[in-house]
Formats: C-alpha cells, sequence, structure tokens
C-alpha cells in the first residue's frame, strides 16, 4: 500500500484521473439524490412507513447497528451496494428471516431513498465488551490481510479495500463492523444463503473457513477503525488534481502486509519515460507506432 | 571444486510450466527427480497478495519478476553486419524468473494451434506449390499433427481448468466457438469468461462484417473449478493487473496453482531454489549426460549426476544451455549448416484503436488477462494466401487487459506526446478508447538466429546469448494485411476515430510487443534441421530432453503456453512408456 500511496502522490493529472474514472463510472447516472427523496429516505430510516417498521429500531438511526445483538452496522456503505443488499432480501438471493419479510414490502423508490441516507451518514466506532485475545486477533489478522497457503486462502483485503476499509461501491468494508454479525455472515455465505457474490469467491472463502478462523477473522476486523462513508470517498472530479478530502479511514494502520519478491531491475523510472508499447495488450503508449502487444 | 551430491534419477533446469509437469510424471512414474530453480521460491499466499500485488510500479515498469538483467541478460542486433550490444533493461520481451516461471506472470490466452501450423511447410506446399514459400525461409514442419497432440492439449486444458467455448468437438462443429480449430475432444473445463463491452462491440462488429467471433480461451476462469490433480481454483475478479503479475486470487493457472502444491509433497521430488544451472556435463564420448553443476545460494559450485536431464527453462536460456553445454551443432549463418539456435521466430504484433465520444465507457481496467473476443479468420492458414505472397496469419481480437495508470494512456494519432494537450487527450480518451490487438505469426528466416556472444559474459564469466533479428518481409506483408482487416472491423465498431499502423521494421527491443520468443531447439524428423526428435529428445544426447517454445521451427498465430504444457505432456509421455524401458534413441534415423 505505501507504495501505491508513494506513485499516488508522485503522478498527478493523469494518475487522478485514472483512479478517478474507476470510482465514478460506476456511480449511476444522476449521482446526487434529489432533496426530496433523501428526506423521503431519512423518513423511512428513522420513522419507517406504513406496515414497515422504522430501520432505526435494529441498525440505529445513524447506522451503528448492534454489537450484543450482531445487527451489522451500515453507515456509509455505498448506495447500490445498500440497495443491491435489499433487492437481495426481496428475490431471494439473501435470505434472512427478520431482513426478507421488510424488504419485501419496499418498493424500487424506496429502495433508493433509504439506502441514499444510511450511505451519507457516519457512526462512530462501536465500544467492544471486551478485546479479543492477543492469539486470536494475530490469526484473524493474517487472515485478512496476507491469507493462508495450506488453505488456499487468499487475504480478505484483496477485495475488501486495504486494511479491510471496502471498495467501494461493490465491495463492503469489514473494519470496525461487528464481530457476531460477521460471523452469522460468513456462515451464510458458506450455507448458500448468500448468492449475491456472481464469482462464488464468496461462498468458496466461507467453506474454507473453520469455527476458529471465523471467529479469529471476524474478531480482528471487529476492533479496527470504521471507514468515513463510502460517497465522501468518490470525490475527485474527472480531470481534476484534487486529493480525496478525507482518507478512506480515520486511523488506517498502514497494512503489515508482504514486502513482495523478485527484483527491480534498472533505474528508477517514472510514468514518462516508457515509452511507446509499455501498455501490453492494452496498446499501451503506442498511439503513433500503433504497435499493440501482450504477453 | 565443485561439490559432487549422489546421482538422482532425473534433473529438472527450471521448475516452471515445463519443469513442474515433468517433474509430477516422472515421480509418479517412481523417479527420484531433483527441481533446480534459479530463482526464488514464491506461492500465492503471502507473495502475491493485495495490497502490494497491484504496485504496477515495481511489477510492471521495474519488472519485478523477471531475469535480472545485471546477472544475465542477452544481447541483440540486427543483423550480422553489427556489433551486439547488451540488453540492460528488459523492453520488447520480459524473460521470467523464479518458480512457477512465466507461467505466474503470463495473461492466461490458452489457444491451441492448428494442424496447419504443425504441418507448416508440407501443406503450404501442397496448397500453394513448392515456389510460394520464399527462399529466405526456414518453413518446416514439426513432426507431429494436430492429431496425435490433441489429447495432450486436452490433458492441459484439464490441469489449467481453461474457460472457454468449443467450436469443433470430434468433428462437430459448435455454434459460438472457433469454427477453425481442429477437432478437439470434449469443451472446455469451464464455459467462456464474461465479455467486457469492449469487446462484445468487437463482436457485433466482426460478425457484422461476416467474420466469426468466439470468446478467448483464458486461464483465468470463470467459475470455481478443482483440477484433475485435486487443486481447487476460484473465479477471476477482473483485476487488471494480471500480465507482469502473480495472482492474489487463486484465479489464474499457474505451476503455483494447478500443480506445484501436489509435486512438493512427493517424497520423490527436492526442489531446490536459487540454484543457477551453469552446464550439463557430458561423458568421454560427448554422447551421454552425466548431470549438471550449478552454483548454489551460497555461491558454490554443485555437480549434481542424473541419468535423465529435462531441459524446461525459458526459450532462450533452453538454446543458451545447450550452447554452453556443447549439445548439439551450432547454427551457422553462413553456411546454413548446424541447428542450435537457428530458427529463432517472434510474433509480429500490432493493433488499432476505437476513439468513442464520451458516452461510451470502456473501463479498460476491469479487465482480466485473457477476457475478450477474437476472430481466427486470418490465423494460420484458414484464408486463401494466395494473392498475398506471404504464409502465416494473425488473430483480431478486442482482448484488452488493462488500463493500468502508468502504461495506459490511449491518444488519437497528432496528439503530441507531452505537455498539457497530451494530459488532456489522456483524460478525454483514457476511459472511451477500445484497442484490437492483431496477434501476428513469425517465420523463422536463415538471418535471424541465436548464439554465444564472442564479447559480453554474465556473472558468471560465461558468455552472454545474442540475438541477431530483424522483421522478415514475410511478416510485414502480413501485418500490413491482417491489420488493415482490423481497421475494418474497428471502422464498424461505431466510434468517432480510428487509427491503425502494422508492424514495420526494423525491429525495436526496447518497445514491449510479446514475450512469445520462441526457436532455437527445434523438433522435427531431420537431424540436419532439428535439434530434437519429435519426443523433444536430444539428436545427439538421448538422455537430454528439451521442452518449451524453443522447439517451436516458426511461430503460429496464436500464443505459445497451451502448446508447451501439450508438448511437455508429450515428451512426460514419451519417457514414461517409452523411454525408461529402452533408454536410448527414441526416434532412428
Amino acid at each position: 500500500m505505501s507504495a501505491v500511496r508513494h506513485m499516488c502522490r508522485l503522478l498527478t493529472a493523469i494518475l487522478a484521473t485514472a483512479v478517478a474514472i474507476p470510482l465514478s463510472a460506476q456511480v449511476a447516472p444522476g449521482s446526487a439524490p434529489e432533496p426530496d427523496a433523501r428526506a423521503a429516505g431519512e423518513r423511512l430510516a428513522l420513522r419507517g412507513a406504513q406496515g414497515i417498521a422504522a430501520c432505526s429500531t435494529c441498525h440505529g438511526a445513524l447506522g451503528e447497528g448492534s454489537v450484543r445483538a450482531g445487527i451489522p452496522r451500515i453507515a456509509g456503505f455505498s448506495r447500490s451496494y445498500l440497495a443491491l443488499q435489499l433487492q437481495s432480501f426481496a428475490n431471494g438471493r439473501r435470505d434472512n428471516k427478520t431482513m426478507s419479510p421488510i424488504a419485501r414490502k419496499l418498493d424500487d423508490r424506496q429502495i433508493e431513498a433509504v439506502s441514499a441516507y444510511y450511505a451519507r451518514v457516519t457512526a462512530p466506532p462501536a465500544l467492544m465488551p471486551s478485546r479479543p485475545d492477543e492469539r486470536q486477533l494475530e490469526r484473524g489478522r493474517i487472515l485478512a490481510m496476507v491469507g493462508d497457503e495450506g488453505l488456499r486462502l487468499q487475504a480478505c483485503i484483496n477485495c475488501h479495500g486495504p486494511a479491510g476499509t471496502g471498495e467501494p461501491p461493490r465491495f463492503p468494508y469489514l473494519a470496525g463492523q461487528h464481530r457476531a454479525y460477521l460471523v452469522s455472515a460468513l456462515k451464510d455465505w458458506k450455507e448458500g444463503k448468500r448468492k449475491t457474490d456472481p464469482s462464488g469467491n464468496m461462498n468458496e472463502i466461507a467453506r474454507l473457513l473453520n469455527d476458529e478462523d471465523r471467529a479469529a477473522v471476524a474478531a480482528y476486523f471487529a476492533v479496527q477503525a470504521p471507514p468515513v462513508p463510502a460517497e465522501e470517498r468518490v470525490n475527485i472530479p474527472m480531470g481534476s488534481i484534487e486529493r480525496p478530502t478525507r482518507p478512506a479511514a480515520a486511523s488506517m494502520a498502514t497494512p503489515k502486509s508482504t514486502k513482495g519478491i523478485g527484483v527491480e531491475q534498472g533505474a528508477p523510472t517514472t510514468g514518462g519515460n516508457q515509452g511507446p508499447g509499455g501498455g501490453s495488450g492494452a496498446g499501451g503508449n503506442a498511439s503513433r507506432s500503433g504497435s499493440g502487444g501482450d504477453q | 571444486m565443485a561439490t559432487r551430491l549422489p546421482e538422482t534419477d532425473v534433473v529438472l533446469l527450471g521448475v516452471g510450466l515445463v519443469g513442474s509437469i515433468l517433474g509430477r510424471e516422472l515421480t509418479k512414474a517412481g523417479l527420484k527427480v531433483v527441481g533446480l530453480e534459479r530463482g526464488e521460491p514464491r506461492f500465492t499466499v503471502p507473495d502475491f497478495q493485495g495490497p502490494q500485488i497491484h504496485d504496477e510500479l515495481r511489477y510492471s515498469i521495474r519488472k519485478a519478476l523477471m531475469q535480472d538483467s545485471a546477472k544475465e541478460t542477452i544481447t541483440f542486433r540486427r543483423n550480422a553486419d553489427m556489433v551486439a550490444l547488451p540488453v540492460r533493461r528488459w523492453g520488447s520481451f520480459l524473460p521470467g524468473t523464479g518458480l512457477g516461471g512465466a507461467a505466474v506472470h503470463w495473461n492466461g490466452q490458452t489457444y491451441r494451434f492448428q494442424d496447419s501450423d504443425f504441418q507448416f511447410r508440407s501443406r503450404t506446399v501442397s496448397r500453394y506449390g513448392k515456389g510460394f514459400i520464399s527462399d529466405d525461409i526456414l518453413a518446416q514442419d514439426w513432426g507431429i499433427t494436430a492429431a496425435e497432440i490433441e489429447p495432450y492439449y486436452d490433458r492441459f486444458e484439464y490441469l489449467l481448468g481453461v474457460s472457454g467455448k468449443a467450436g469443433n468437438i470430434k468433428g462437430k462443429k459448435v455454434e459460438g466457438g472457433n469454427p477453425f480449430e481442429d477437432p478437439r475432444s470434449r469443451d472446455y473445463p469451464t464455459p467462456p469468461m464474461k465479455e467486457p463491452y469492449g469487446s462484445a462491440m468487437f463482436r457485433k462488429a466482426a460478425a457484422g462484417l461476416g467474420y466469426h467471433p468466439f470468446p478467448q480461451p483464458s486461464a483465468n476462469l470463470s467459475q470455481p473449478y478443482t483440477n484433475p490433480e485435486g487443486m481447487r481454483l476460484y473465479t477471476c475478479m477482473f483485476c487488471g493487473y494480471c500480465e507482469r503479475f502473480g495472482c492474489e486470487h487463486f484465479a489464474k493457472s499457474s505451476p503455483q496453482t494447478v500443480l506445484l502444491p501436489v509435486l512438493l509433497k512427493d517424497k520423490n521430488f527436492t526442489l531446490r531454489t536459487q540454484c543457477h544451472v551453469l552446464r550439463i556435463n557430458l561423458d568421454s564420448t560427448g554422447k551421454q549426460a552425466t548431470g549438471v553443476t550449478y552454483v548454489d545460494p551460497m555461491g558454490r559450485e554443485v555437480e549434481q549426476p542424473a541419468r535423465l536431464v529435462i531441459v524446461g527453462a525459458f526459450a532462450l536460456n533452453n538454446v543458451r544451455l545447450l550452447l554452453l553445454s556443447g549439445i548439439g551443432k551450432p547454427y551457422d549463418p553462413k553456411t546454413g549448416e548446424g541447428v542450435v539456435g537457428r530458427s529463432y521466430a517472434y510474433q509480429t504484433m500490432s493493433s488499432a484503436k476505437v476513439f468513442y465520444d464520451e458516452s461510451v465507457n470502456i473501463n479498460p481496467f476491469m479487465r482480466s488477462g485473457a477476457s475478450g473476443t477474437v476472430i481466427a479468420d486470418f490465423v494460420s492458414d484458414n484464408f486463401d494466401h494466395g494473392p498475398h505472397g506471404f504464409v502465416g496469419g494473425a488473430y483480431i481480437g478486442e482482448v484488452m487487459s488493462n488500463g493500468r495508470p502508468i502504461e495506459f494512456h490511449p491518444t488519437p494519432p497528432g496528439t503530441p506526446a507531452w505537455g498539457g494537450e497530451w494530459k488532456r487527450a489522456v483524460v478525454r480518451h483514457y476511459n472511451h478508447t477500445s484497442v484490437l490487438s492483431v496477434h501476428g505469426s513469425s517465420v523463422a528466416v536463415k538471418s535471424n538466429y541465436l548464439d554465444l556472444d564472442p564479447t559480453y559474459k554474465d556473472a558468471w564469466g560465461l558468455p552472454l546469448l545474442r540475438l541477431t533479428f530483424d522483421f522478415p518481409q514475410n511478416d510485414i506483408k502480413l501485418s500490413a494485411y491482417i491489420t488493415e482487416k482490423a481497421k475494418g472491423i474497428a471502422r464498424a465498431m461505431g466510434g468517432q476515430q480510428v487509427s491503425a499502423e502494422p508492424r514495420k521494421p526494423p525491429y525495436n527491443i526496447t518497445e514491449y510487443q510479446t514475450t512469445h520468443n520462441t526457436g532455437g531447439t527445434v523438433m522435427g524428423n531431420d537431424p540436419s534441421t532439428s535439434v530434437v526428435n519429435r519426443y523433444l529428445q536430444s539428436w545427439d544426447v538421448p538422455n537430454v530432453f528439451v521442452i518449451g517454445a524453443s522447439n517451436f521451427p516458426q511461430n503460429a498465430s496464436y500464443n505459445p503456453t497451451d502448446t508447451i504444457g501439450a508438448l511437455a505432456y508429450w515428451a512426460a509421455d514419451a519417457i514414461v512408456s517409452r523411454y525408461l524401458k529402452s533408454p536410448g534413441p527414441l526416434v532412428h534415423t
């Protein structure tokens, strides 16, 4: 991560663009919800509607969830992630006896509105009833940050973002999520009660974890600082050289990951002097030579 | 003085794709096998995990997984009148190193060559007549047919779990697959990958022009898969960091993900990493190898006696090892005699770009190493070469593999190469450009070859390999014709502007093109034009087998890895079922 960040600082306009586009390109047109919709979302979240309990009854006004009851923290998940979960509860791709009946009562506009509301709220980190033991935390850290070759298990952060702070809009944050919820979510993945990963990888991964590893990885993420809302991170206008206004996490530790392998040949270089053809199968810089390449 | 170790049955030179397959097959046959790998050991966990593996600067620009050119490189010149100079930084191609070899950082494009590739000379002559192939071209048959090698392709593809769509199962054409492929015994192990948007537009345009688009066969998997070795692979996430990187998801087939965990558990197998082989040792007759001498990680010379030597390094290093060991007669371009280093070939790459308006989002960062859609209408001998005066072909495809920020900066012709205008153009076009690849074959010609450099030496004092290469006229013609066809498809893809330029000489070794270096230890049925027989056994030293892209008598239109894997299984089968029963030449002349 540090190398990537360093690179970010080195490169200006071009890199900012390249980073910005992947994020902004995936946000639906008409990005900012209308004030009416936001108000509707807030009403639904805090007061409910006819026949629909207020979300805040369980998830809290700030989306903080409940440590004890194992109710997930939903504050600051991306709108599209939240909406997809509600749609999935309704159509059976997520199977949950509390959420499925509620989701079935929501229409598309209500789903959009309440997702927009919780995508923008910030909840404080939860207070842990007791700190997990260090051995368990260390096992959790290894699974989260590095993986386990013997199990053929990859690190959680490969998809869930550096230090588990999420890779919005699609991949939810795990850092700061409640332990009991993470354990039950992993069980649901394992048992096929969640079918929202089209790659099937989450189901596969959950099957590789035994009870102890599930508990360890959940404990590790539960004691990490949660990130700021996804929408506050996706804020670099296309083509600008601005940087994000807030870092991804309030206290994001530098991942104690691996150092990598191999040699770094040649003199230090910057992106500018690669000459034509650096871009491999994508055709690279070779706008004038017209050359393509692959490996 | 070298330390002499106890004799082993087999020694592997290189533990990459070939070494892993041979190691597995020969230990299964009960032999004791020592694998010598000059690079580092490395595994999916912890070495390829995020976020560090997505460090474009480290892996793609500084080429962290590639052979260390400060210790060992090649020298290069375009023709025999020039003085070759050492390549200090890899450019045009990237020789890998380390456990798993280049199959760790490949893209996963997994194509079979066609029968018209294997029987290149005889089928060209029978279709177009004897005079059709120009005199400077060393067109040769491989000594095998597509039907003979099919079961080995099949085995290798099921090892990898390749995601694709068959076009011809046992002679029956299948809609949606490659209609030009030779019969395969069954469908791919997993269905094709998801088709990216740019590829879908290519498909529509190509089909509209009467071509036959099909999904690119990919060793980045479309779904979880358990291979016959019991290894479980997972689904590719389209992360855009495939070639030049290891895969963090266990989704790209590599020795680490498909075979090594099983092999390393075998008590008959010993892996020694950071062991750099200097030479294969021969007995006093020069007809029998006695083992190898290598430098261990402490810098000590070690002799490993072995009854059977498998040379399975990168193509260029296979050639160099034979030259350094005095196995086979080196090629002399002046007389045309000799075979080691002869028939070096490459790949003739070009591209076409489609520049769209800003409403079309290509999302180039959301790609797999081998996703995309291609046509084989101009591959190999799938079209009439008669009017064109060249041999060979190319596939055309929208097979973009990444949109990485340092490397991918598409701009239309006429854009300045730097400055504010360039930056604005990159911003404008980054997400709205689709690139088509034209992946062309390469003929071997008399003037392109490999030998030992007379001046420059490696870190161990041994001569570097010298590459003498420029693009043959045949391939320039090929590129001109097929790039124009690609441009026609690009125009039909509905962009605002199209650019395309065919490959032109001179060959530029500093510009990345492809790591498909072939030839130098070619296979065949005639010892005067090949280094190894059809079972990849040295004609001169029968207990040495040389396996890799160095066996290709010329390079075909498709990517080479599937054929290397198939040849590895083919040779392993010949060793186990025939050579071990009666060690000695498998082919008599």
